[in-house]
């Protein structure tokens, strides 16, 4: 979620007379920072829109000229969800290239960015104009021309490759000659590698796995496409879609580099790097020395704070193994136990007690159902005593009770109050808090979570759900998840007075693979709220699970999020959230790290989507299941992000909490303008630390490991 | 007032949403201020709930107090903040609670004096709001605001039959059920009838509200929402009523008896005279069946009746105004000095009649907190039996006249009684009678009732000055017998009580009047009520004060003349002195030697149980009110008494 206004310009249509005389177009440098140009624009290519980016040339302030790719306006409809991915894709993508190669000699092999802006009604990225001619309109190349395009091709894979991507959309429209190299485009088709492949390209540039969608993307499938440019720019001719092409020992050469190329599956062929040691020794040892994302420094900060709590008997962020380490001695290989470390057993909350009653989320005393304290709203929802009778049906006293209510007696510091009977009924509850100051995006986060779990996303872990008081579930629907999902901004939470005491906004009854019920209850207060010292906060002695949600435009002086705190008055807070620094130090622990489990989660990360790694984590399909290995790989990304952007301040709660995720989210997918969502609203990765937590706990079972340590028993 | 401040204005804070500002502050926070930044901090954690109404489609007028006391009125938009998302825009202001009281936060409904544009956008310091500003802003928005009330009779006698019900309970009401919603939002309106109904203590909690929220749980007496959600937190005692399903019992029928007359009268005071009756002053603190037993019974409606048909058109604007005899400056002496204020006991202070002087300087040391319920302004529509005024009338009376006034007046209570005391053509005689008949009452009255009837007669000094519409005014009986029943009166009515508190100054009053007037009558009644040292009988027993101000009279003024009319209003008060006892109207002084009388006195019979308390013996004086039969029997006992001593010494002689 964002929560600034837009540009709110958009670059003029093919009809606008911006074509003619020009409009003013707002856009962000490679850096981060807001230009205007006066710009003219050329024709808009014939041909029907695919659903890819489209390129027309422009002219900036009349002295600049540069090609726009941008995901158009077409029909009167919108731009469609997937074009919309395509350029965000792309300029991920290139921003990712300037970044790592500009200034060097590959960054010849890719197109030259100039700005982008992808909030706008019409997303677009700005380069420079293309150099040479396209592939598919070159004929009758030289022998040295034509080793000199494949070693390029190659060594274009081989970068990619090593910054974790893919092209997909290797073509001979896509590669341009000038004849002293090559340079790369379609942008929009590169691909994180390790992802399911999705069904895409032409054959027989596309490789035969690629087109029918099976496996996950690899950087080899960038050699199968190499290799039909390669031997459509020798014969002139496509080759076989699904073989190496019969006639391949005609061309000597090409067969002498590329015959491994051609096999139909990617395990079958040489890597990037291994190719290009062989096409070019020399160049192949440059690449060694420029990959990665600049964080790799960042990560062994990571590995530092896990050594640390692995000391103190935790486990690396998604349960033991998850990061490939042999376990230590005082951490359960099995998990199966509760490896509570030696600092005692965290997340009493809702834990039984000896009679078997449960802990109260509010004034944190035992409380038992009791059939004589049973309260259900009357016609004017006020809680009125409840007759018990014994004469009813079982059925319709299920039902009854199913929204009744039981008064709990409160203590000297908490008054009398009501609590949902299926909450003391179904087992041990596991209270969930987000923390974070005002307008982090706690809200659109929970809500979003909620409405996932409402559509039944923790299905595939075996989880059901359903509402523990009906009317309370339904309240939050219509208040909070349907507005969300029209479009609209969601108000704030409301404070709470001197006398109020936190409140759960809502609660479920989840059934895990195994058929246990446990009520899940959670705790959203306004950020105000959670920087009080007083009674207020005292619910978080009790809680089970805490989400950390991390406000990038406070955390991470980037200055593309300079726009939208110049637009909220907000500054970069180099001492964290101090909502963080008061959770964490209201909640008791025993020894040097707090045993609640926790998640940290950056949200409006859509802000971010451009940036590694966050280009690659908020656009891990939700199809994919959770693992231990995937929460690890995120968590030590996340910890390097903020570590190199934010600053320790804001890794607290994960250098604090000895079982802690970290995680990228996004539960609107983009910036609002005039309180709505002009674009619709699409929560990114907003289940992933509940699916964490839940594991934590023992309720979710990961896919690559043994049973999640149940560190709150 | 607030801390430092001139008294003549009241601070003013400017909430918004700030967004994060480190630790110092998060989300909904000051902008603006006139009281220094600290405190404006302190209030936006204070009044944080009241601060931000999530999803509110409409503004509200908040009015609450704070741990300091102070009354905070706070208007609110929904706005946008700068992240897009809805929020909103406050404007505070906080002063004294007898500055901004609620009759004047509910006439500064409209906030003429600010915007929502000045509550998005104001930053930094900014000057104190004049208090005269607010009050003109007032001034000009009262006229309209008691006619409203006519709109909303059926949402206001269903709020007043459920805080009849629960008193004490926090009281949460539908806005959707009032007429015009959505377009238009009259809930001010309600509120102002329940005021103006009940009157600043009566219902035992601080007059707060909210004219729109999303939320009733916050705790202000009154709050309107559009839609009730169960809340498992604790509540408190709260009262959810939504006036288009009103209930038919008792209570709805007194609150619509209620309703009519603030109605037919509703720039007075805050408060239904009727509530201060003694048996009704604490009846919030008893049970519903039992308060509302008490409440028929001032009112004159019994189980059986039916509530009248609600006004449906707002009463024209002249029928608000205050008359002349409303506009009484006596203070409601139910309110406590520190929470009085002209806007808030008055029709806004605008009236063209100055408040009433205190008798002097010392009168301002008077601690009227013990005067609540007992010196309230007159009512005046109690409607007692009509067949109880033309006995009372009759100028032919048989000999049963009295014990049929006394069957006719046994059940109905004193207020019905009072009322007819104190209208003005009643005559000395059906003064009389009617004294009598509450003398009879007198065994079967309340304490409360015995003090309420106390005020009532030192208001009335003793009937001295009741005419009997001779065409001069005059005293309608010889002097010794005006002298011997405001004697007779004193005895039974007053002297009981004497050493309550609350009848201190007008005891005061009393006693400066008789020893100001030099007539004959003053003089003649002065010296029965306080005998010279060397009569023998005993001294009245009164407070200190009352004995020092015997003792060290104020200084002579000039005689009692009407009041100079005043051809401005005055100006608004905003620091009331402490409140002056209330004083009665000021009678007419008597111009020539009263007439004969035209009808014989009451004849004596059995005179009724003295009151509880005892007093001094005030021998040989009567307990009924003496006339020509009574005075020959004392002459025959004089006689007899004479003769037996005669005889005494005549035997003791021989």
């Amino acid at each position: 979620m964002v929560s600034t206004t837009g540009s709110g310009t958009h670059p003029p249509s093919p009809d606008d007379p911006g074509r003619r005389k020009g409009v003013d177009l707002p856009y962000l440098t490679p850096a981060g920072r807001r230009r205007v140009a006066a710009a003219r624009f050329g024709p808009d290519p014939s041909g029907p829109d695919r659903g890819v980016p489209r390129m027309r040339n422009a002219m900036l302030d009349g002295t600049l000229r540069c090609v726009q790719v941008r995901a158009a306006v077409s029909d009167g409809a919108g731009v469609t969800e997937a074009t919309r991915d395509a350029l965000d894709s792309e300029a991920a993508t290139a921003l990712r290239l300037h970044r790592t190669f500009g200034g060097t000699e590959a960054a010849r092999l890719f197109p030259v960015v100039i700005g982008y802006d992808l909030d706008v009604t019409e997303p677009f990225v700005l380069y420079e104009p293309p150099r040479g001619n396209r592939a598919d309109r070159l004929h009758s190349l030289a022998g040295t021309q034509l080793r000199t395009i494949e070693r390029d091709l190659v060594d274009a894979a081989a970068l990619l490759a090593e910054l974790g991507l893919v092209h997909q959309g290797l073509t001979p429209s896509t590669v341009r000659w000038d004849g002293r190299s090559v340079q790369l485009w379609g942008l929009d088709a590169v691909a994180h590698t390790g992802r399911p492949r999705t069904p895409r390209g032409p054959a027989p540039y596309a490789s035969p796995e690629l087109r029918e969608g099976t496996g996950h993307s690899d950087p080899r499938d960038a050699l199968w496409s190499t290799a039909q440019v390669m031997y459509r720019l020798v014969t002139g001719r496509p080759g076989d879609s699904d073989r190496t092409p019969a006639d391949l020992g005609d061309h000597r050469s090409l067969a002498h580099t590329m015959r491994s190329s051609f096999a139909a599956r990617a395990v079958d062929r040489p890597t990037p790097a291994a190719l290009l040691g062989l096409l070019s020794p020399d160049r192949h040892a440059a690449g060694r020395a420029v990959g990665g994302d600049g964080l790799a420094a960042h990560r062994t900060a990571f590995d530092h704070a896990v050594s640390l709590k692995r000391a103190a008997g935790g486990d690396p962020p998604g349960g033991p193994g998850a990061d490939g380490a042999p376990h230590g001695p005082d951490v359960p290989g099995d998990g199966t136990a509760a490896p509570a470390g030696p600092y005692g057993t965290p997340g009493t909350a809702g834990a039984a007690d000896d009679s078997g009653g449960v802990l109260c989320p509010y004034c944190l005393e035992y409380i038992r159902f009791d059939p004589n304290a049973l309260h259900v709203p009357d016609a004017v929802q006020e809680l009125q005593p409840y007759a018990f009778s014994e004469r009813q049906s079982a059925r319709l006293l299920a039902d009854e009770l199913r929204g009744a209510f039981q008064l709990c007696q409160g203590n000297q510091t908490t008054p009398p109050h009501h609590i949902p009977v299926p909450y003391l009924t179904n087992g041990r509850p596991l209270t969930v808090a987000m923390i974070g100051q005002s307008n982090t995006g706690k809200s659109h986060l929970l809500t979003q979570m909620i409405a996932e779990i409402a559509d039944d996303r923790l299905k595939p872990y075996g989880v059901s759900w359903q509402s523990v008081n009906p009317e309370q579930h339904a309240s939050f629907l219509n208040d909070r998840v349907v507005p969300l999902r029209d479009g609209n901004v969601i108000a704030h939470t409301a404070g709470l007075g001197d006398s109020e005491s936190a409140r759960f906004v809502e609660s479920l009854l989840i059934t895990d693979a195994r058929g246990r019920v446990r009520p899940l209850a959670f705790f959203d207060l306004a950020g105000e709220d959670l920087l009080r010292t007083d009674a207020l906060l005292r619910f978080l002695l009790g809680i089970d699970a805490l989400v950390f949600v991390v406000d990038p435009t406070l955390a991470m002086p980037l200055p593309q999020l300079d726009e939208i705190r110049t637009a909220l008055d907000l500054h970069v807070s180099r001492d964290g959230d101090p909502a963080f620094a008061t959770a964490l130090d209201r909640i008791p622990r025993t020894g040097p790290y707090l045993t609640v489990p926790s998640a940290v989660v950056v949200a409006k990360a859509d802000l971010l989507r451009s940036e590694p790694p966050v280009d690659r984590w908020l656009t891990e399909p939700g199809t994919v299941p959770l693992s231990r290995r995937r929460l690890y790989e995120e968590s030590r990304d996340v910890y390097a992000l903020l570590h190199r952007h934010a600053g320790k301040a804001w890794l607290r709660p994960f250098d604090t909490a000895l079982h802690c995720t970290m995680h990228i989210a996004s539960a609107t997918g983009g910036r609002q303008e005039d309180s709505r969502y002009p674009r619709g609203v699409r929560a990114q990765r907003v289940l992933e630390p509940l699916i964490s937590l839940l594991a934590m706990h023992g309720i979710i079972e990961l896919a690559d490991g043994p049973a999640g340590p149940e560190v709150a028993r | 007032m607030s801390a430092g401040g001139p008294e003549e204005s009241v601070d003013q804070v400017v909430f918004r949403w700030k967004g994060n500002q480190g630790r110092r502050s998060s989300g909904m926070a000051a902008t603006a201020w006139s009281c220094s930044p600290e405190r404006a901090d302190d209030l936006s954690r204070e009044l944080a709930p009241l601060l931000r109404v999530d999803g509110a489609a409409r503004p509200s007028l908040v009015r609450t107090l704070t741990k300091r006391g102070e009354a905070a009125v706070i208007r609110r938009w929904p706005t946008t903040d700068a992240g897009g998302r809805p929020n909103t825009a406050c404007h505070l202001l906080l002063g004294d609670q007898d500055l901004l009281g609620p009759r004047l936060a509910l006439a500064l409904y409209g906030w003429p004096f600010g915007s929502q544009e000045f509550a998005e956008t104001t930053t930094g310091r900014c000057g104190r709001v004049e208090y005269s500003l607010l009050a003109d802003t007032a001034k000009e928005a009262w006229p309209d605001t008691p006619g409203r009330i006519g709109e909303v009779t059926d949402a206001l006698t269903v709020a007043v039959a459920a805080l009849l019900r629960r008193p004490g309970a926090r009281l949460s009401l539908r806005a959707d059920s009032l007429p015009g919603w959505p377009d238009r939002n009259r809930s001010a309106a309600v509120i102002r009838g329940l005021y103006e109904i009940f009157g600043r203590d009566w219902l035992g909690q601080p007059w707060t509200f909210a004219t729109y929220d999303v939320t009733d749980r916050h705790d202000l007496a009154v709050t309107w929402v559009t839609d009730w959600t169960t809340d498992a937190g604790h509540q408190g005692a709260r009262s959810r009523v939504d006036p288009r399903r009103s209930e038919s019992d008792f209570a709805h029928t007194l609150a619509a008896r209620m309703v009519e007359l603030v109605l037919e009268r509703p720039v007075r005071a805050p408060g239904l005279s009727e509530l201060h009756a003694n048996d009704l002053r604490d009846a919030a603190t008893l049970s519903t069946a039992e308060r509302l037993r008490r409440l028929s019974h001032v009112l004159g409606v019994d189980r059986g009746s039916r509530p009248r048909p609600g006004r449906t058109e707002p009463p024209r604007p002249e029928d608000t105004r205050p008359s002349r005899r409303d506009d009484d400056r006596r203070p409601t002496a139910d309110h406590r000095p520190a929470e009085h204020h002209p806007l808030d006991h008055g029709p806004l202070d605008h009236d063209p009649e100055p408040p009433s002087p205190a008798p002097d300087g010392d009168a301002d040391r008077h601690d009227d907190s013990d005067d609540r319920g007992v010196y309230t302004d007159p009512p005046a529509d109690h409607r007692p039996p009509p067949s109880l005024r033309r006995e009372l009338d009759d100028p032919a009376p048989t000999e049963d006249v009295l014990p049929r006034l006394v069957g006719l007046s046994t059940g109905i209570g004193d207020g019905p009684l009072l009322d007819l005391l104190r209208e003005e053509d009643l005559s000395g005689t059906a003064t009389k009678r009617l004294l009598f008949v509450l003398c009879s009452l007198t065994g079967s009255r309340t304490p409360e009732d015995c003090h309420l009837l106390c005020a009532e007669v030192l208001r009335q000094q003793l009937y001295l000055y009741r005419s009997d519409r001779a065409p001069q005014g005059e005293h309608d009986a010889p002097d010794d017998q005006l002298v011997e029943r405001a004697v007779w009166l004193f005895d039974w009515a007053v002297a009981p009580y004497t050493r309550e508190p609350r009848h201190e100054q007008a005891l005061i009053t009393l006693f400066d009047q008789l020893q100001r007037d030099n007539s004959a009558v003053e003089q003649d009644l002065l010296r029965r009520l306080v005998p010279p040292p060397e009569s023998n009988d005993p001294a009245p027993d009164l407070p200190t004060r009352v004995w020092q101000r015997l003792v060290y009279p104020p200084p002579t003024t000039p005689p009692r003349a009407q009041p100079e009319p005043q051809s401005q209003p005055p100006k608004p008060q905003p620091h009331p002195e402490p409140e002056t006892p209330p004083l009665a109207p000021t009678p007419q002084p008597p111009t020539s030697p009263p007439p004969a009388p035209t009808e014989p006195d009451p004849p004596p019979i059995t005179p009724p149980p003295g009151p509880r308390h005892a007093t001094p013996p005030r021998s040989p004086r009567p307990t009924t009110p003496p006339d020509p039969q009574t005075r020959n029997v004392r002459l025959v006992l004089g006689i007899s008494a004479a003769l037996i001593a005669i005889l005494v010494i005549a035997l003791a002689l021989a």
